[in-house]
């Protein structure tokens, strides 16, 4: 068995966890700021924007039926980001999958122009900041609930014989 | 000011750094875990840094990086179980020399599990996994290390520890590449119209529930939007299929490694106790790990290679039945549907993976000497260590380890009853150990014999 189930849901979840962390402390750096963003930042908003990149090629992909290398991560980080968004507030009365790439296009957009210095409104700062921080309880949330059943799967009371190996 | 959480969990780090350094001065089977310990304090140096920086009231951040310490403490946990004695160190050279003629420098940590388990973990990987995210470096070890554990009970079950070929089979998967690199086909290969229809019984299922959302009577699936189910679905299949390539690319790699030994060790380790038909989202059912092997085997010409053995050939008889299963059926019930469309994606990938696992790795040359096996199985026979082929001028040459543990299974399936004939007075299990027990210490006078300056 490679502990892969457990270990790799886990490392995505802090591999995630941790990056939105970073572009929300990035972005929150970015509304005080009254001078130019520090490189350090724009380097983590710039992962950002690779991230929406990973989304939208996990969309083309579902899409065309056509799949390259880390598909399967692409589709995973479409589907998070995709629930993250039906749960946004302010969403249109009528969703569809192109409105769904309309989002990301523009989330993505927003982080470039902040990383180009270009000027970007409050309100596209506040949903951008909101999806990452959703990105941030969700990954939260995953890590607690894989690691309580690390611990539970070995409770010292409990004899167990999974036979995987 | 008091204590925060942040005050907490600078706690917890500095009692992880305590136990590291009570790791490190206890004794081992041999330097590795150390190294693995040494791993563990660079990370205990970061995560300090990193509970240093963050803000007293990042709530989030704080918690991730206390789980993160959980993770980590569990992990540490799992050296604690290694003792000086109680690792098979008379099997650990063979690894050394198959990760050698791969040029691999990886350090394999071997660990008895108290769960009934093996297993592979390769530990240095997830933490570069997770420090990249957190802006680190990658961990510059001397080289990679990878953790291997076997059920604490079965410390001296050489024949089952031929399992250890498909852990080992985990770690070449990884470092050539291959499931990573089948990955596209694994959506490919989902049976689209499948999907359709399993997506479509869901929502079917669904639409007979019925709810009142303020004076209108909905059904339960106008709240999903089917294009996120059929997603959302895609992406669980996908997940299933690409942990069973990983199994079913280990399996290969092993019977690359370990020949008939290995199918051996792992039917007996899985069937004793589970249903072929039996599977998991990591692991696929024994049935269609078979139906990936007995091509194989016979492929590499083991059937052959063993046909005088009566016994044998039964048990792979035997294993061939169970590899005839199969999930595919008229019945379109949702759970039927879902083990149709995991069976044929995941068999539609044994000659992807089988072609990129020849191409990629380059096995040693005649897994095991059938012909050598001859000498051994008769010293096995006769209750005496198989390690060594005398000549007639009174020298002797070794027979190689996988050859070793082959014919120990050649003994244990086809002359078992002969042993139990032999020792009478002693109970079955006591025989069987006592191969085991036979099967190391010819490994071991192996590994000796072979250091040994040959004669003038």
């Amino acid at each position: 068995m490679h502990l892969q189930n457990e270990m790799s849901r886990l490392e995505y979840s802090f591999r995630f966890g941790f990056l939105s962390d970073r572009i929300v402390e990035s972005l929150s750096k970015y509304e005080k700021e009254t001078t130019k963003l520090p490189e350090d930042d724009k380097k983590v908003l710039g992962e950002g924007i690779s991230f929406f990149e990973m989304v939208l090629k996990g969309k083309e992909q579902i899409t065309t039926g056509v799949y390259e290398s880390n598909a399967l991560e692409s589709l995973m980080t479409y589907n998070r980001s995709l629930s993250i968004v039906l749960d946004m507030p302010d969403l249109p009365k009528e969703m569809n999958a192109e409105k769904i790439e309309e989002i990301f296009e523009e989330l993505k957009e927003s982080l470039c122009k902040i990383v180009e210095g270009k000027k970007v409104s409050p309100l596209e700062i506040r949903k951008t900041r909101s999806f990452f921080n959703c990105l941030r309880e969700s990954t939260l949330n995953d890590s607690t609930t894989i690691i309580n059943g690390l611990y539970e799967s070995r409770r010292s009371d409990r004899w167990e014989l999974p036979l995987e190996t | 000011m008091g204590i925060t959480s942040r005050d907490l969990v600078a706690d917890k780090a500095f009692k992880f750094r305590n136990l590291i350094e009570e790791l490190r001065s206890r004794d081992y089977y041999s330097d590795d875990p150390k190294e693995l310990v040494d791993l563990f304090d660079k990370v205990a140096t970061q995560i300090s840094e990193k509970i240093k920086a963050i803000r007293e009231d990042d709530d989030i951040g704080i918690k991730r990086i206390n789980l993160l310490l959980s993770y980590y403490h569990l992990a540490l946990d799992e050296i604690e179980h290694i003792e000086l004695d109680n690792v098979p160190v008379e099997m650990l050279p063979l690894f050394t020399r198959i990760l050698g003629k791969l040029k691999l420098t990886t350090i394999l940590v071997f660990r008895p599990n108290p769960m009934y388990n093996y297993s592979y973990f390769p530990i240095t990987r997830f933490i570069n996994g997770v420090n990249k995210s957190q802006g680190y470096p990658e961990v510059k070890d001397k080289c990679d290390i990878a953790v291997i554990s076997f059920p604490s009970s079965e410390k001296n079950s050489t024949l089952l520890h031929c399992s250890f070929a498909h852990e080992i089979g985990h770690h070449l998967n990884e470092c050539f590449s291959v499931a990573k690199d089948i990955e596209p086909k694994v959506l490919e290969l989902i049976d689209k119209d499948l999907l359709k229809k399993y997506v479509g019984k869901f929502l079917e299922s669904l639409s007979k529930t019925k709810r009142v959302v303020g004076e209108t009577e909905v059904t339960l699936d106008k709240f999903i939007l089917r294009e996120q189910m059929e997603s959302f679905e895609m992406e669980q299949f996908a997940i299933i299929i690409r942990k069973w390539l990983d199994e079913i690319i280990s399996d290969t790699i092993a019977i690359y490694l370990f020949g008939p030994a290995f199918v051996f060790a792992i039917t007996e380790f899985l069937l004793s106790s589970q249903n072929a038909e039996k599977y998991s989202e990591t692991h696929p059912p024994i049935f269609i790990r078979l139906k990936n092997l007995m091509p194989l085997f016979d492929e590499l010409g083991f059937s052959k290679d063993l046909e005088k053995y009566e016994g044998i050939i039964k048990r792979i008889d035997y294993y061939r039945t169970i590899s005839k299963k199969t999930f595919d059926t008229k019945d379109e019930s949702i759970s039927s549907i879902k083990n149709m469309i995991l069976e044929r994606g995941i068999v539609g990938l044994f000659e992807p993976a089988r072609s990129l696992v020849k191409a990629r790795i380059d096995f040693p040359k005649g897994i095991c000497n059938f012909e050598d096996s001859r000498h051994a199985v008769s010293a096995f026979r006769n209750l005496v260590t198989g390690n060594e082929i005398l000549n007639k001028n009174c020298t002797s040459r070794p027979i190689d380890a996988v050859t070793i543990l082959n014919s120990a299974w050649i003994v244990r399936i086809n002359f078992i009853d002969e042993l139990y004939r032999l020792l009478p007075n002693i109970e079955k299990s006591e025989v069987r150990n006592i191969l085991d027990r036979l099967a190391l210490k010819s490994l071991e006078l192996q590994e000796f014999h072979s250091k040994m300056v040959p004669a003038q």
